[in-house]
């Protein structure tokens, strides 16, 4: 039976064992409590399942096409065969129980001389050595232009592997300018314009798409923070609540294209702005507000 | 410090039941069948275990391990480890989405205290909301689920300080000693910014879940 000083320990404390974060004889103590408690076994499994869900908060890593499937290939192999281990990736061919049989056979080809052979083969038998050198012969032509045709395959499978590959990336690019596009044009965008409030000459663009509830910012003229510093941006609320929305910098021109998802009522957006704050950025602005724009309607 | 993975842990939420690329009471349904045919030996299952979720695997895998040719082979571990221990998998322990992630952050977080130990190296420690322009495709990476844009979209209103913390703890693996030291914070600081803020998600994700439904 735990004290209530102890039930009130474990409860402060769930987060800390949901994520993990605890040495492991403090973890252990503590779950020697919830295991006895369903209410603490509930509201943990209930913390782990947010833990989980991080996973999801990940950007997309997309895989080569080719490689994907190479992995998928190896790893069906292995199921199908899991003796051989993951070496079947090395390129070397796996023994086919068949093809080893009919191996073991042409090992045994010397059982022919059991067969009694007449004494009129003994022209052919005259006749062997040359046989030989004229099938080994062959034997040698055979295997250079075999050689040969295996060299040009696997040069097409290089070539066809590469402009895989290059399809895959240039079909990757054309889906993100596609996702660009969309998130700046169409009905449910919106467009509020941020200018200086320096003397200076740098601005930006916010494009809201209020359906996806994606928010695309391009800046233009913006010169980049220095190291330890980063722009951050924020959505003012008509109820004065400052929403970090990201950090960001720009490049050399001064340009950025900073996406986010973000859900917002249209009526409660009452500007944009973007100010410098230390790397990592700040939970409330505490730099200059260097550009901004009001959410007229 | 101990590690959260499915085989461990019987206490996996339904809110994981919504996780990753297979949505949806249905599609957890046909997971779980796919599942039962991996444990009885049926290799073309693995197949489309790994077609359903191969890019959430590797978008957690390579967003811990930070070394593209590393998370590849730590991807195909997980899958092979999923392979192996089908028969272990219960449902009613959670969805297999929430076990394969599980698995995927245990073996990423294995392999990136490997890599610390050889190369004697700091992590980055880039925020996964910071959007910095790359150079030459500024837009890569921002594609998401509506269910991943809900999460970004909560995590993003919590304070910058304890997301960070979050961060920490579930990417990098860190026990809230390292965290306090990385972060030349008090201990109980740490405590403090961990807890409020996997109780804010949970709060705001268990709010969004209830308008969807």
């Amino acid at each position: 039976m735990s004290t209530p000083n102890e039930l009130e320990e474990v409860t402060l404390a769930l987060p800390d064992l949901a994520l993990g974060i605890l040495p492991a004889s403090e973890a252990e103590r503590l779950m020697a409590i919830v295991r006895l408690n369903p209410r603490l076994q509930a509201e943990l499994a209930s913390l782990r399942g947010a833990t989980n869900t991080l996973a999801l908060a990940v950007p997309p890593a997309p895989m080569p096409a080719d490689r994907q499937q190479a992995m998928r290939d190896r790893l069906l192999a292995r199921a199908a065969n899991p003796g051989t281990g993951a070496s079947s990736d090395t390129g070397a061919p796996r023994a086919e129980p068949g093809l080893r049989l009919e191996s073991q056979d042409a090992r045994q080809a010397p059982v022919i001389r059991e067969v009694q052979v007449p004494a009129r083969l003994s022209v052919i038998q005259r006749a062997a050595p040359l046989l030989a050198i004229a099938a080994l012969a062959l034997f040698v032509v055979s295997v250079f232009r075999l050689r040969d045709t295996m060299q040009e395959r696997n040069a097409a499978r290089v070539a066809l592997q590469e402009a895989t590959s290059t399809t895959t990336a240039l079909s990757a690019q054309l889906a993100q300018r596609d996702s660009l596009v969309a998130a700046m044009s169409g009905a449910n965008v919106r467009v509020v314009e941020l200018a200086s409030t320096q003397n200076m000459s740098p601005g930006a663009r916010m494009f809201w798409d209020r359906v996806a509830n994606r928010w695309t910012l391009v800046t233009h003229d913006l010169a980049p923070v220095p190291a330890g510093r980063t722009y951050q941006l924020w959505l003012l609320t008509v109820n004065a609540e400052k929403i970090s929305a990201g950090t960001f910098n720009t490049d050399t021109k001064g340009r950025a294209v900073v996406q986010a998802t973000y859900v917002l009522a249209e009526a409660d957006l009452a500007a944009i702005a973007i100010t410098e704050e230390p790397a990592g950025g700040s939970p409330q602005p505490t730099g200059v507000i260097l550009v901004a724009g009001t959410a007229t309607r | 410090m101990p590690e959260f993975d499915s085989d461990e842990d019987p206490a996996l939420s339904p809110m994981a039941a919504t996780a990753g690329g297979a949505v949806g009471s249905e599609e957890a349904a046909r997971d779980t069948t796919i599942v039962g045919r991996m444990a009885a030996g049926d290799e073309s299952a693995l197949g489309e275990l790994y077609d359903r979720w191969v890019d959430a695997v590797i978008a957690l895998v390579a967003r811990i391990v930070r070394d593209a040719p590393e998370a590849e082979e730590v991807v195909e571990i997980v899958f092979w480890q999923a392979w192996q221990q089908a028969g272990r998998f219960t449902a009613d322990r959670g969805t297999v989405g929430a076990w394969l992630l599980a698995m995927a952050r245990s073996r990423s977080l294995d392999r990136l205290r490997s890599l610390r130990r050889r190369r004697d190296e700091q992590p980055a420690d880039e925020s996964i909301f910071e959007r910095q322009p790359a150079a030459g495709d500024p837009l890569s990476n921002l594609d998401a689920s509506d269910r991943a844009a809900q999460v970004i979209g909560a995590l993003q209103r919590l304070p910058v300080e304890q997301r960070e913390v979050l961060e920490l703890a579930y990417f990098e693996g860190l026990s809230q000693t390292e965290i306090a030291e990385r972060l030349a914070l008090p201990l109980g600081t740490v405590k403090t910014r961990a807890r409020l803020a996997l109780r804010k998600l949970r709060d705001r994700l268990d709010a969004l879940r209830e308008v969807d439904a």
